[in-house]
């Protein structure tokens, strides 16, 4: 895992921090780190030096510049590190930064800071530095301000023991990724290591990868080089499943994307289709980012609303799509449990004329076609099924970084609390939308090089096509009991 | 408790005349005539505490064409009943209803006219109909389906959808259903499906009608959380613009309009006036025999306090299967409802041997009977009930709703079953249609069991009916069931009305926010408030519990249906070496997995013939006052939150046959628990205990050995007296508050002191506590109905025909007890109650 994501610096965080050190430390050369156990802290440089990161030792004694600087040395900075003004940026990490929550007293509150506080010294409390607690749930972020010193951004990086109600799910966190961009911004993701190696591989649990180690098959690139027969002794696959589990690793391992069934797909040029809202659980669609081609050389086009909420830009779509792009079908990842469902509620509300036309389309959710459809068409490289991952693995490029879906739904949430707050149009930040279209554009074009792929699949198995033209495989979705 | 078999007005020809019993030959007067009793029971003028003859009822009826239009009027082919008519007209007007009558007066059929009548005004038109086991909604659906299909011949889709719906029904039910039958566990997951299936759009769309039947049922934990689920409901139908009316049906509660308010956020009219017919009945109130010799020397607080009275008095169940031996020999089909620790196995075998015992030397066929046994064995028994092959059949007091064994001629019910509602449930059982039937309620060992043989107008008199009690003030609960709501749909300041009103919704959406569970940058005011934290927050919703946290129970040696287990009753009731009884089987537990995020209980089926009793210390701390009365000269009612911090740590085995300690007390291994939940205080003047000491004109009762082991417990004399009156009126007024409310009283717990340090508190005080985090209301609708309790306490005490200081199990001692009953003064705690009454009597 370590070695898929290739981070700076690693921070061993509990219940067994100790352990991982020795764990990984012979495979990677890596700066491993630890918070609140030593005597002095514990510091790290990036490889590109600009930014240093520092745990915080045990106790309560107050840190200073020169604690840094001496252990610093031993690194390769030029600048002086403990100074904020010209220094690396600087990355704190604590463990007695923690959120408490009360439903009782209805107040979530930061607990810790005012101790935390008096521990750094007063050049490093700048808004460049991030502040990382372990004791903050993985993904939570907030700014607070601490008296008169300003805002300070706190990263959680570990488990939280505040009563979160049934907003988590309460399992331990697997492995978080904190990425922090040059221009600030900082990108919090969880990631699960059981999507890596093996263990990332359809059908491999934890006792047959225990049982693949034992024979000596410790990658993926092994497992698709193993000889079938071997392997269904192996493992107590059946030889089909077998077959299912290399090709699984064959895909990854070359990445490539590998045919696994007979289903075809649409011989009409399709439309592809992703959709930015306001969350998982949107009550809005005001982005339609429409690629018409290759993902190369296909014309992108932005349907985007024009004022918060006034659905203009649904009607704009629907005519080009039953006009130009008639009859053509319409194609997104995961579309059947996102995409297609939140248009056509967005159309309900707007136009309830069109919902006819938008449901009559035939609509494939390309990723559905490929794992779920009559048992899966292809099995697909990359670290997961998401898009970016996948689109990845098959060499394709983004155009915009240091953003993701759920940073630009916060990013037009942000702006649309604004609009409606303020009286005076003119004081609104507004964002970058083009920016944020491109970034649109990014994952419809990544959606097209996937589809290619699949084409390039469903056509090597040509010679065992099932008849074409199913239109309704809409109803697919699993249910939530 | 199905009532979907209404009855034809025509069948209603009974007389106050008894009427011969099918099968026995012999009429039930004669089996309650003297000669009969005399043969096998020759001390019953004793036992017979009560007899209620209720007389036969005919009906009131309304031609349906008053009522209905063609073609539901002519093709419905008989009269509606008053009560039907009445809500039928409520509806036409566009009110929601509540309707109270009682089982098996039709209830159903109200709302599956109305369905029907929606129905033929606008064919898109859809139901939402919930049910609070899939029992029942499997019966509601067959009986839906008879009516609105098959007599009324309307082309209405119905179907169930929940968790045993495999996923093409449910996708064809979505997309098609008119009538969708569920339980509200299941509407909480499915509900944020709305935006996501263009079959559940359709549904919410065009909803016109939501029933809630058994609307008594969701009281306590359950009640809060289906509150809340129907309130979200509420709020995702108002964005479809759908507002239907809402039609609930409860058994007879005294406070059907307010409970229908809580449950729902909407106001309702009440239909009480019940006009279906019904059979003579006759009930009686059977008192078990009291060993006086195996009391005598035991009144000084040597030894075991409840070792005498458990010897003393003979089972209760034991002597329910006499009398059910007595009437079957007789040839009475009888039903016996029995609440024994040893089940229903040895209650068939008991009741077996009671025949042969009995002067007439007869084998009477007996069979167990409980949700437990699985479909097909129940089956089997019913068959055999129906087709005459069996004398008598025992079942647990707690048959699940909707599991309806079918009539009989007569019922037993061994120990009240603590609600009014059960307890004619129960009697309900006996007599088919219109014909006469049998009642026996054998006394139990408890203060509300004796409480009701002294007073039998408590049963019978109308006026005093138990208020259903619900509550939504849980914040935590609110707190879950908003982040629920919030991914059903982002949060704006729209939803204020639905989610807590105005303050508390504003305050606890900007908790979360600050939490990072709603999306920070969102507001209310401007584009909503949407979710952020981990997928499907509705389905870690408990409804069995209040902090999200519940335990499964697992069965080594088997299959076990149980519900899982609240925190609370986790750490009392089901510690290693904890015996239970469920469904009529016996479980001890083997070990407890606290681990989060999913703790276990693991059980295995045992015979013993002990049971288990728990012991605690209790520390009350954090009050806040929210409501106050100030009574006369210095006595205060207070009611408010604060923090109880409970340790279980010890138990005591028991043999239910004798009460003898078998062993213990023994360590529970279980860690303290700290509820922050609601309760009230009953504050005394100062010098209280020094006044009452002086004014009682009984000797001051020596400490017990036990009690000298106890460091809570003042050895003094004259405080060891005082402190026992105070835990007396304590433990009463908890005991009896099921009378007044419908209450399950092992979720209220109650502490009693001396003195405490809280500012409101000058003198000794007793705290009544609700048992689950957050609270559920229980003592709020305690301390709102505190002199009424206080009152009948006092009586009940003072009455009680045990006459001892220490009391007894049928007023003052209570089994759920942390303190093994110890001390406790029956005279000391009939003066604090008495000076308690005088003070709300003198209050200006
Ligand atoms: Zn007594
Ligand atoms: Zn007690």
């Amino acid at each position: 895992m370590v070695d898929g994501v290739g981070p700076d610096v690693l921070v061993a965080t509990e219940p067994r921090a100790s352990i991982v050190g020795p764990a990984l430390d012979r495979a990677f050369d890596l700066d491993i780190l630890e918070v609140g156990t030593g005597m002095r802290p514990d510091i790290a440089v990036t490889d590109d030096t600009r930014c240093l990161v520092m745990a915080l030792p045990m106790g309560e004694d107050p840190l200073t510049p020169e604690q840094i600087a001496a252990r610093a040395e031993t690194s390769s900075v030029d600048d002086d590190p403990a100074d904020p003004a010209t220094g690396p940026q600087l990355c704190l990490i604590t463990r007695s930064v923690s959120l408490s929550v009360d439903p009782y007293a209805r107040s979530a509150t930061l607990d810790g800071v005012s101790g935390y506080r008096d521990r750094v010294p007063e050049q490093w409390w700048t808004a460049r530095t991030v502040h990382l607690s372990t004791a903050l749930r993985a993904g939570f972020t907030t700014t607070r301000t601490h008296g008169t010193d300003g805002d300070a951004r706190f990263v959680g990086i570990g488990t939280s023991n505040a009563d979160l109600g049934v907003g988590t799910t309460g399992g331990p966190t697997q492995a978080t990724l904190v990425a922090l961009h040059s221009n600030g911004a900082i990108g919090v993701s969880e990631i699960d290591p059981r999507t890596f190696g093996l263990r990332g591989v359809p059908e491999i649990g934890p006792t047959r990868l225990e049982t693949l180690r034992d024979a000596g098959i410790t990658t993926v690139d092994a497992l698709a080089d193993a000889p079938l027969r071997r392997l269904t002794e192996l493992s107590g696959l059946g030889r089909t499943s077998a077959n299912t589990v290399q090709t699984a690793a064959e895909a990854r391992s070359t990445n490539t994307v590998l045919p696994t069934g007979t289903d075809s797909l649409s011989t009409q040029d399709p439309v592809f289709i992703d959709i930015e809202t306001d969350g998982l659980n949107p009550s809005t669609a005001w982005l339609i980012g429409v690629l018409d081609g290759g993902p190369a050389d296909g014309h992108y086009m932005s349907f985007r609303e024009r004022a918060i909420d006034d659905g203009s830009h649904l009607k704009a779509f629907m005519t080009w799509l039953t006009g130009a792009a008639a009859r053509r079908p319409v194609v997104a990842w995961n579309g059947y449990r996102f995409d297609f469902p939140v248009i056509t509620e967005q159309l309900r509300q707007h136009h309830p004329d069109l919902v006819a036309a938008w449901t009559d389309r035939y609509q494939l959710d390309a990723l559905w076609w490929a794992t779920n459809k009559n048992g899966g068409n292809a099995a697909l490289p990359g670290r997961t099924n998401k898009l970016e991952h996948v689109a990845d693995a098959l060499g394709w490029e983004p155009s915009t970084n240091g953003i993701d879906g759920a940073t630009v739904a916060k990013l037009y949430t942000a702006y649309r609390s604004q609009v409606a707050g303020e009286a005076d149009a003119g004081a609104v930040a507004v964002p970058d939308w083009d920016r944020l279209e491109r970034y649109c554009e990014d994952d419809v074009r990544a959606l097209a090089t996937i589809y290619e792929h699949l084409e390039g699949a469903a056509r090597r198995d040509a010679q065992t096509k099932t008849p074409t033209g199913e239109h309704s495989s809409q109803g697919s979705l699993t249910d939530f009991s | 408790m199905t009532d979907n078999h209404s009855h034809r007005p025509e069948h209603a020809a009974s007389t106050d005349t008894a009427v011969p019993v099918p099968d026995g030959g012999a009429s039930r007067r004669e089996i309650l005539s003297e000669s009969q009793l005399n043969e096998s029971f020759p001390d019953w003028r004793e036992r017979i505490r009560h007899r209620e003859r209720l007389g036969a009822q005919s009906a009131d009826t309304v031609a349906p064409d008053r009522v209905l239009h063609d073609p539901l009027a002519s093709r419905l082919g008989h009269d509606l009943y008053s009560h039907q008519a009445e809500a039928l007209d409520l509806l036409e007007a566009d009110e929601n209803v509540v309707i109270t009558t009682s089982t098996s007066s039709g209830k159903t059929l109200i709302y599956q006219l109305q369905i029907g009548r929606n129905h033929l005004d606008t064919d898109t038109a859809t139901a939402l109909c919930l049910f609070p086991t899939k029992a029942l909604t499997n019966d509601q659906e067959q009986a839906l389906n008879d009516r609105l299909r098959g007599e009324l011949g309307l082309d209405t889709h119905i179907g169930t959808y929940d968790g045993d719906t495999n996923d093409e029904r449910k996708r064809t039910v979505r997309e098609n259903a008119n009538v969708i039958l569920t339980n509200p566990a299941g509407l909480n997951v499915y509900l944020p499906r709305h935006a996501k299936d263009r079959g559940w759009h359709r549904f919410y769309s065009n909803l016109d009608l939501v029933v809630i039947d058994e609307g008594h049922e969701y009281g306590g934990v359950m009640g809060t959380h289906v509150a809340w689920i129907l309130r979200r409901l509420r709020r995702v139908l108002a964005h479809y613009g759908a507002d239907p009316q809402f039609v609930i049906t409860t058994a007879t509660i005294g406070n059907p309009a307010a409970h229908a308010a809580t449950l729902t956020g909407a106001e309702f009219s009440v239909v009480n006036d019940d006009g279906s017919p019904r059979g003579a009945r006759d009930i009686v109130l059977w008192e078990p025999p009291l060993d006086e010799e195996a009391l005598d020397g035991n009144d000084d607080g040597t030894g075991d306090l409840m070792e005498g009275f458990e010897r003393a008095r003979r089972s209760s169940a034991r002597e329910a299967s006499s009398v059910t031996a007595h009437l079957a020999v007789n040839g009475i089909r009888t039903l016996q409802f029995t609440t024994a620790r040893q089940g229903t196995e040895i209650g068939a075998k008991q009741t077996k041997g009671a025949a042969r015992d009995h002067p007439r030397d007869q084998y009477v066929a007996v069979e167990p009977y409980h949700a437990g046994l699985g479909k097909r064995k129940r089956r089997a028994v019913e068959n055999q009930l129906k087709a005459a092959d069996l004398d008598a059949v025992i079942s647990t007091n707690a048959l699940e709703l909707g599991i309806d064994i079918g009539s009989v001629d007569a019922t037993v019910t061994d120990s009240y079953p603590g609600t009014k509602q059960s307890f004619w449930q129960q009697i309900g059982r006996a007599g088919r249609g219109t014909s006469d039937a049998l009642s026996v309620l054998v006394g139990g060992t408890d203060a509300m069991d004796a409480y009701i043989l002294d007073n039998p107008g408590y049963l019978f008199d109308d006026d005093t009916v138990e208020d259903a009690v619900v509550s939504i003030d849980n914040d935590r609960v609110f707190a879950d069931h908003l982040l629920a709501a919030a991914a059903e749909r982002p949060l704006t300041a729209a939803d204020a009305p639905y989610l807590g009103g105005d303050d508390r919704f504003r305050e606890m959406t900007a908790m979360w926010q600050d939490a990072g569970l709603l999306e920070r940058s969102g507001d209310l005011d401007a584009g909503g408030v949407t979710y952020a934290g981990d997928r499907r927050p509705q389905s870690r919703i408990s409804l069995y519990g209040t902090t999200g946290t519940d335990y499964e129970v697992i069965r080594a040696n088997g299959e076990i249906e149980h519900d899982p287990v609240a925190t609370e009753r986790a750490y009392r009731d089901y510690h290693e070496g904890a015996l239970f009884l469920h469904a009529g089987q016996q479980y001890e537990v083997t070990a407890v997995d606290h681990g989060q995020p999913h703790p276990r209980i693991h059980v295995e089926a045992v015979a013993t013939t002990q049971y288990t009793q728990t012991l605690s210390t209790k520390r009350v701390q954090n009050l806040e006052v929210t409501d106050h009365t100030s009574l006369a000269d210095g006595y205060d009612v207070y009611f408010g939150t604060g923090t109880v911090r409970i340790t279980y740590g010890s138990y005591m085995a028991r043999d239910y046959r004798t009460g003898e300690l078998v062993k213990g007390p023994l360590p529970t291994e279980t860690p303290p628990l700290d509820l922050r939940t609601e309760l009230l205080w009953v504050s005394l003047p100062e010098d209280h205990a020094g006044s009452t000491i002086t004014g009682l004109d009984a000797p001051l009762l020596e400490p017990t050995e036990r009690a000298g082991d106890d460091p809570r417990v003042p050895m003094e004399q004259a405080r060891y007296t005082y402190a026992g009156g105070l835990h007396a009126a304590e433990h009463g007024i908890i005991q009896l508050a099921p009378l007044e409310l419908m209450i399950d009283n092992h979720d209220i717990g109650g502490l009693s002191t001396p003195s405490h340090p809280h500012e409101t508190i000058p003198g000794p005080t007793w705290f009544v506590h609700d048992g689950i985090d957050g609270g559920i209301g229980f003592s709020k609708a305690i301390y709102e109905h505190i002199e009424t309790l206080a009152a009948r306490t006092r009586e009940h005490i003072a009455e009680c025909e045990c006459g001892r200081r220490r009391g007894c199990p049928l007023c003052v001692m209570s089994e759920d007890c942390g303190n093994n009953n110890d001390p406790l003064d029956t005279a000391t705690g009939t003066m604090i109650l008495d000076d308690l009454l005088a003070a709300f009597d003198a209050r200006s």
